[in-house]
């Protein structure tokens, strides 16, 4: 039950050893915890191999019963305080037979404060999807929010919890801020020049590098999880349910069909609206950004970009924004939901020399 | 042959930004991140050029620039600063003939230009001219 996807992030074909990852797992690893996915990326010589886990948690009191049953069908859990913490995707459906929602480790892009045991919990969902060290040191570059813009809170401490368990569990971790590895992930063809930026769950992450030197690195604590819940108090409807028809159904290219499109539509307005001026004046007072005379491009990447017509939504916006550097194009990730742990990837390598 | 250059920046972004330009134009800088590391790069081998940040560091940096003028005269000092700076560095670097200066906003375009230029320069009149 403990389901993991395993995908081509670089679309070669997949042999049977590969998509099972037995034999060849070798090098660094790179690793994106989301607010929504904890992804891990892995360079098995002739490609990246990436695995997915839902970043979520559900909680049973103990039994000795179900403990046993858990343990016969293959669920991830952990146990602790009189309490059985089914993690992953296990916890979805465990939310779905309980009638309630799944319960998040990490909020807005940051270890949840509102959950005393977001830690354990964390911990246990990264041991279920990260291979152990083929040896110890073994290089692991996991991604890291940019500060928020507000100030409102850190990332020192998300950071360091991450940063101690990996060392525990034998590795040696380095971070990469997010919206970089999205740069590093997809923009290789303009020798990593350009802005990078993520929108997740829980907050959208933003960097403007210059040839790959993080030149501006920010985040804003609003992503699709805020157009989730707007549009559900909007709608009158659960913001499960919400996030449901948004992945599985939503076209931004096309009319709004019905209220709750037209919420949606709405959303993802605000919500690149909120984004996009944040990065004029960002960059507009910035004393870092260095003059450019080409165009440069953004990439955007991360669940909540996934809808079809988003790049053209957000090219709209773009164009009602001054900002000082002129865009070329607006991409979106070849896989966004994996750009950030590629990324992550290539950092790790490029410090290993692989 | 490509020149021997170093970036002294202690701001960490800047110095990053001028090193990789550079780099990505085929030319292998060393980044020196405190006034001690520059020092001891240029002792061990002469510098062809600085590229001197003093944005953050006016008054600290001008003390080494001082030195560093002083002490390499046969290197180019490439100078970036605040804009609003550039009549004072002026005023302060007047005696000073191996200094160009580059005021903000941060060019990298440009800096790469002029070290191109200044390096064919060289290679024409084979050394620099002390009088730029």
């Amino acid at each position: 039950m403990n389901e993991k996807i395993s995908e081509d992030v670089v679309g070669q074909e997949k042999s049977e050893e590969q998509a099972e990852g037995t034999a060849s797992d070798a090098g660094p690893l790179g690793l994106d915890i989301g607010t929504t996915n904890i992804v891990v990326a892995e360079n098995n010589g002739k490609k990246i191999k990436a695995t997915k886990e839902l970043n979520a948690f559900f909680s049973i009191p103990y039994s000795n019963l179900i403990k046993r049953t858990l343990v016969k069908d293959g669920v991830s859990f952990c146990n602790k305080d009189g309490n059985l913490y089914i993690i992953g995707s296990c916890a979805e459906e465990f939310a779905t037979m309980y009638g309630a929602d799944t319960r998040r480790p990490v909020e807005s892009g940051l270890l949840n404060p509102k959950e005393e045991e977001c830690i354990e919990v964390i911990k246990a969902i990264m041991d279920t999807v990260i291979r152990k060290p083929h040896q110890r040191g073994e290089t692991i570059c996991f991604s890291v929010p940019g500060e928020p813009l507000d100030r409102s809170t850190s990332i020192v401490f998300h950071e360091s919890v991450i940063r101690m368990h990996l060392q525990s569990m034998g590795f040696s971790p380095l971070s990469v801020n997010e919206g970089l590895a999205v740069v590093l992930s997809e923009l290789a063809g303009t020798n990593f020049t350009g802005i990078g930026i993520s929108i997740g769950g829980g907050m959208c992450n933003i960097c403007f590098s210059y040839l790959s030197v993080p030149v501006i690195t920010y985040s804003i604590q609003k992503g699709g999880d805020y157009i989730d819940t707007m549009v559900a108090s909007a709608v009158g409807l659960p913001a499960t349910k919400v996030k449901l028809l948004k992945e599985e159904e939503l076209d931004l290219s096309g009319k709004p069909k019905n209220k709750i499109e037209t919420a949606l539509h709405i959303y993802y307005d605000e919500l690149f609206s909120i984004l996009l001026q944040s990065l004029e004046r960002v960059m507009g007072t910035s004393d870092k950004m260095p003059r450019i005379s080409k165009d440069i491009p953004i990439v955007l990447s991360g669940g909540s970009v996934i809808p079809k017509g988003c790049r053209e939504k957000f090219g709209k916006a773009v164009r009602d924004i001054d900002l000082p550097i002129k865009v070329s194009d607006i991409r979106i990730a070849e896989k966004p939901l994996y750009a950030t742990a590629k990324g992550s990837l290539k950092m790790a390598m490029e410090e290993v020399g692989a | 042959m490509s020149p021997c250059i170093c970036v002294y920046s202690q701001d960490s972004t800047r110095g990053k930004i001028v090193f990789k330009s550079l780099e990505a134009n085929g030319i292998e800088p060393v980044l020196c991140v405190t006034a001690a590391s520059l020092k001891e790069t240029v002792s061990r081998s002469a510098a062809d050029f600085i590229i001197f940040d003093l944005k953050d560091t006016f008054w600290d940096g001008l003390a080494v620039l001082r030195d560093q003028s002083k002490a390499l005269r046969g290197t180019v000092i490439i100078v970036l600063c605040d804009a609003a700076r550039l009549p004072l560095l002026k005023k302060q670097t007047a005696l000073m003939k191996n200094i160009l200066c580059a005021p903000d906003p941060l060019n990298p375009d440009f800096i790469v230009s002029m070290v191109d230029y200044l390096t064919k320069e060289r290679a024409k009149k084979k050394v620099f001219s002390h009088a730029l």
